[in-house]
């Protein structure tokens, strides 16, 4: 019977912090020996641990401090978060799965292409998605726990439209998203690594080596990294303030415009594409070196204008946004 | 079932108030438990420790381990500040069952 009493006061102290286990193991034990008094018969001792209740509930009433990885007070963010960034993420393996899939196998192997990336990639980003979200809440929650006094002025302005998302919700999948994709774009770039098998019609094209020019990516990287971490302060600035100001706004603007601007020096002025991939890429094709530099040229150019009709929307919108905010209060 | 919880809820303010008041005797875990069941006073054991235990980090009680019998036992009593804790929510809860009993009367006259 004290098998029972002993594997119960384990199931309970094991769940407790070290400093107290030894002083709440002897008190549980004397209260068990209490509660059975001179009947230690089997029934007897399973029918008292059944009134003391699953040792998970009681080490839980014994733990001062109830311990969460997401507190309760987060918890509501940090649902809408997931699943957003999940739906996000979800999406973009499928496409990147079927894109990969289709430009390098056709026929039988395409279809078990398409199931190989879908379980293997779906998993992964679905486990790096939760990953992510989970760690900067926790880092959030860590960080929300030293305020100590509550100040209502503090409090964020009813939006005027209900269904927009607040600001701190906006931030928080900002910062998931630049973190995300910067960290992959920038590591593409250190990496610079190519690896393709291509299948056009009856011919196979495969090339192994840097997609990228070197100088290209070594004056490139530095620059990415500066324009990745003013987004990221100014996201985190929305998380921590629940608003913006037109100052950190005009701040992250102006770095984040030099910072396209000497990217788009740096793309018009060098030359982007590794030599080797050009020369390879217009063997395969069948074209000269200088169709495939102005094809790659084009390409190029037509991202770098994408790019900047990008920055002048969010401009724009961003402008207007805190503008009306300015005359409303 | 929405009334047995609402009674639990209602009833847990009341236990920490409960086990102060008999702890003006030293007693050890069980013989409290028995003494709160003689009164009708229903704590789980499962309750009943864990809340001793916090009620001792906080400064409320005091105890003491009696190794002198074959089995050893933990005592517990009130320290001077749970006796002034004691006073302190003895004078709440006659506040509390004063102005209930006002609101209870107040609604029957009407």
């Amino acid at each position: 019977m004290n098998d029972l009493i002993e594997r119960y006061i384990y199931d309970v102290t094991k769940r407790l912090e070290e400093s107290k286990k030894k002083d709440i193991e002897n008190e549980l034990r004397a209260n068990i020996y209490d509660m059975l008094g001179d009947d230690l018969s089997e029934a007897h001792v399973v029918d008292v641990l059944k009134k003391l209740g699953r040792p998970v509930d009681l080490a839980l009433e014994y733990k001062e401090k109830k311990s969460y990885v997401i507190s309760p007070r987060q918890y509501d963010d940090y649902i809408k978060v997931l699943k957003i960034v999940l739906i996000v993420f979800i999406a973009v393996t499928v496409l990147s799965g079927i894109t990969s899939s289709i430009l390098e196998y056709s026929g039988v192997k395409l279809i078990s292409s398409l199931i190989e990336e879908f379980t293997d990639g779906l998993f992964g980003s679905i486990f790096f998605g939760f990953t992510i979200v989970t760690v900067i809440f926790w880092a959030i929650d860590q960080n929300t726990e030293k305020q100590t006094e509550f100040d209502p002025r503090k409090l964020p302005k009813v939006p005027e439209d209900q269904t927009l998302k607040s600001r701190r919700i906006e931030g928080i999948i900002e910062v998931i998203m630049i973190v995300i994709f910067g960290s992959m774009f920038v590591g593409f770039l250190i990496t610079n690594h190519l690896d393709v098998n291509i299948q056009l019609d009856e011919d196979s094209f495969y090339f192994k080596g840097n997609l990228l020019n070197k100088n290209y990516t070594t004056y490139l990287i530095p620059v990415m990294v500066v324009s990745i971490a003013s987004s990221l302060f100014y996201s985190a600035y929305k998380i921590i303030k629940t608003k913006t100001s037109i100052l950190t706004f005009a701040i992250y603007s102006v770095i984040d415009f030099i910072s396209l601007v000497a990217a788009t020096i740096l793309t018009v002025s060098m030359d982007v594409f590794n030599p080797a991939f050009i020369e390879a890429t217009a063997t395969a094709s069948n074209k000269t070196i200088l169709e495939i530099t102005q094809i790659g040229n084009q390409i190029v150019h037509g991202i770098v204008i994408f790019v900047w009709v990008i920055f002048i929307i969010e401009q724009i919108v961003e402008w207007i946004k805190l503008t009306k905010k300015q005359k409303r209060n | 079932m929405i009334i047995n919880n609402l009674e639990v809820e209602l009833k847990r303010g009341t236990q920490t108030l409960q086990v102060l008041f008999l702890l003006k005797n030293e007693q050890y875990g069980y013989s409290l438990l028995q003494a709160l069941e003689e009164r009708q006073i229903n704590i789980e054991a499962g309750t009943l420790y864990p809340l001793l235990r916090r009620l001792e980090t906080q400064r409320m009680l005091t105890s003491n381990w009696d190794t002198s019998e074959s089995r050893p036992r933990k005592y517990y009593v009130l320290s001077p500040f749970g006796e002034e804790v004691l006073e302190h929510l003895i004078k709440t809860w006659t506040e509390i069952n004063d102005e209930m009993m006002k609101l209870i009367k107040g609604d029957n006259k009407q």
